[in-house]
């Protein structure tokens, strides 16, 4: 009777540590991982890279914990930190690609309506600059407005071709908003100078 | 007193125990750590290096500090594979140092090149501002082809599409932008260059005209008229001293002398006004006629003749006028010097018959114009 009691003891003694020796969270680290990757591959570390460098910081900080308590007494380790850090480059990841989705989205929205802002800036232009007064500097500053008018729906041109080939969309607004405001400098440069001509002759009579 | 076996069964394996636990505890205390603190550091450094984009404008260290953080991980990964008492971490603390080193250059070393890529970044656009200073200043006249005009204006809206980048912080895309605009820019001043320094071989002939025709003014106490054409304008010298200035038209190819009738050229030479035309005797409200052809242009053109570079029976054309009608802001004369008629009106009452009239390519040299 007491020899089978001690036989118990000692096997219930031999789980119970070999139950307490922690696991390695290998399978969290993996996809961890892998949320990193997925997050890259949405464009985070370009469209948000706050967001995106916290979730790597995060990941490192996770591995280094893990081997912190790969290197302790295997009845001492304890990943439970580790797994949450773990869990928050999973949540952090998932959130940068969230928010990468929604400002590509909002950019091409701000694109969209840049390149329709920038057609009707350039027919307003084109018509401004038939009706512009050659003054003294006349004919050869208009030519080059004229100029400025064509490269300026060049670059609109290529932002719609982006916008339908779904090209970068960062790269495309980069593109069409400068176009944007020299539209804009040249329908006031244009506008004044008539109003200023108009201005002038009412003057006269 | 004598024991059981049982009991000393259990001394024993109670002695075995304690013991065992004692050389683990001595092991374990004795054991290599691993440099933790070190990682945390390193980790810090890394963070704050991509945050200032480190990798970007000093890559070769931030990827040194990554790849000697990660061999370092891996390092310490399998000295964990070792029994514990077996472990070292030598080679672990050794990386994590040579990564915290690099990420500290990386820090460094890409806050200096980013600023110094913003600085260069300016001094560059300035430098290509002022070219595009030059195009709007000084080239705006000149009869360039329209894909010269084309690339300055492309050029104009990288620079712009730059800034719009450098403003944001993202010096890289800035660079790449400004670089397609000195690309645009450089191959219409290559155009430009070619085209002013051909027309510039005649400085020296336009400088001793200029220098003649002022100290002529000063020693005769009189008028004299120098139509500078590269800027437009019309100077008005009395007594050897400016006094007035206008903007001036000329034909469609002002750039270089006039050889032949038709050419719309305007001559360029020392020449005089040899009639004046009220209002009514003139096509364009008032008119002084010079001397063209002079004998210079006479010369010119027979050899021009004899060297079959115009055909025999061009003529050598004449009629050559300042006179009114101008300010359309275009080179639309057929040859004449065309003025504003409030400007004709000034000037005709200041200048009398036998006035010199010098008609140069430019006053100052082609370095001094594009500077």
């Amino acid at each position: 009777m007491k020899k089978g009691l001690l036989k118990l003891v000692a096997f219930s003694f031999l789980v119970v540590t070999l139950a307490s020796c922690a696991k390695a969270p290998v399978a969290e680290i993996e996809a961890a991982k892998a949320s990193i990757e997925a997050a890259k591959t949405a464009g985070a570390d370009r469209y948000v890279p706050e967001s995106f460098n916290a979730a790597s910081e995060a990941l490192k900080s996770a591995e280094a914990a893990v081997a912190e308590q790969d290197s302790k007494f295997a009845l001492f380790r304890n990943y439970d930190a580790a797994k949450t850090t773990l869990a928050s480059v999973a949540t952090l990841s998932t959130k940068a690609v969230e928010e990468t989705t929604a400002k590509k989205a909002a950019l091409k929205a701000e694109v969209t309506q840049a390149v329709t802002d920038l057609t009707t800036l350039i027919t307003d232009n084109k018509a401004l600059l038939a009706k512009a007064p050659k003054g003294k500097e006349g004919k050869a500053a208009l030519e080059a407005i004229g100029q400025e008018i064509a490269v300026v729906e060049t670059v609109n041109t290529e932002v719609t071709a982006g916008l339908a080939n779904n090209e970068d969309i960062l790269t495309l607004s980069g593109k069409i908003k400068p176009a944007v405001e020299k539209a804009k400098a040249i329908n006031t440069e244009l506008t004044d100078v008539i109003a200023k001509v108009k201005g002038g002759k009412k003057a006269k009579k | 007193m004598k024991l059981g076996w049982k009991k000393r069964l259990i001394i024993i394996l109670g002695i075995l125990i304690s013991v065992t636990v004692m050389v683990y505890a001595v092991l374990i205390l004795a054991m290599d750590k691993p440099p933790m603190a070190e990682f945390t550091t390193c980790q810090g450094l890394l963070g704050k290096a991509k945050r200032a984009n480190a990798d970007v404008y000093a890559p070769e260290y931030y990827q040194a500090a990554e790849k000697k953080y990660q061999a370092a991980l891996l390092e310490w990964k399998i000295q964990n594979e070792n029994v514990f008492f077996l472990r070292d971490f030598t080679k672990v603390k050794a990386l994590i140092l040579s990564a915290i080193i690099k990420a500290q250059e990386a820090n460094v070393s890409g806050g200096a090149n980013r600023n110094s890529l913003k600085m260069n970044y300016l001094k560059e656009v300035e430098l290509l501002k002022s070219k595009l200073d030059n195009y709007h200043d000084v080239f705006i006249h000149l009869p360039l082809k329209v894909s010269v005009r084309k690339n300055y204006e492309f050029g104009k809206l990288s620079l712009e599409q730059g800034l719009n980048a450098f403003n944001k912080g993202d010096i890289m895309l800035a660079s790449k932008r400004l670089n397609d605009g000195k690309v645009k820019i450089s191959v219409a001043d290559k155009e430009v260059n070619a085209l002013l320094k051909d027309y510039f071989n005649n400085f020296s002939k336009w400088q001793n005209w200029f220098n003649t025709t002022v100290k002529q003014s000063a020693l005769n106490k009189n008028h004299a008229i120098i139509v500078e054409k590269i800027k437009h304008k019309a100077y008005l010298y009395y007594n050897g001293k400016l006094s007035k200035e206008y903007d001036v038209e000329f034909g469609r190819n002002w750039i270089g002398d006039k050889h032949y009738a038709g050419d719309k050229a305007t001559p360029e030479g020392m020449y005089k006004v040899i009639k004046k035309k009220s209002s009514g005797d003139s096509k364009y409200y008032k008119a002084m006629l010079i001397n063209y052809p002079n004998d210079e242009d006479l010369a010119l053109f027979n050899m021009n003749k004899r060297q079959g570079t115009i055909s025999k029976n061009t003529r050598i054309g004449g009629l050559i006028e300042i006179h009114g009608e101008g300010g359309k802001g275009d080179d639309w004369t057929s040859g004449c010097v065309a003025l504003t008629n409030s400007e004709i009106d000034e000037l005709f009452s200041m200048v009398a018959v036998g006035t010199p009239v010098t008609i140069i390519g430019s006053r100052i040299s082609l370095a001094e114009l594009l500077n």
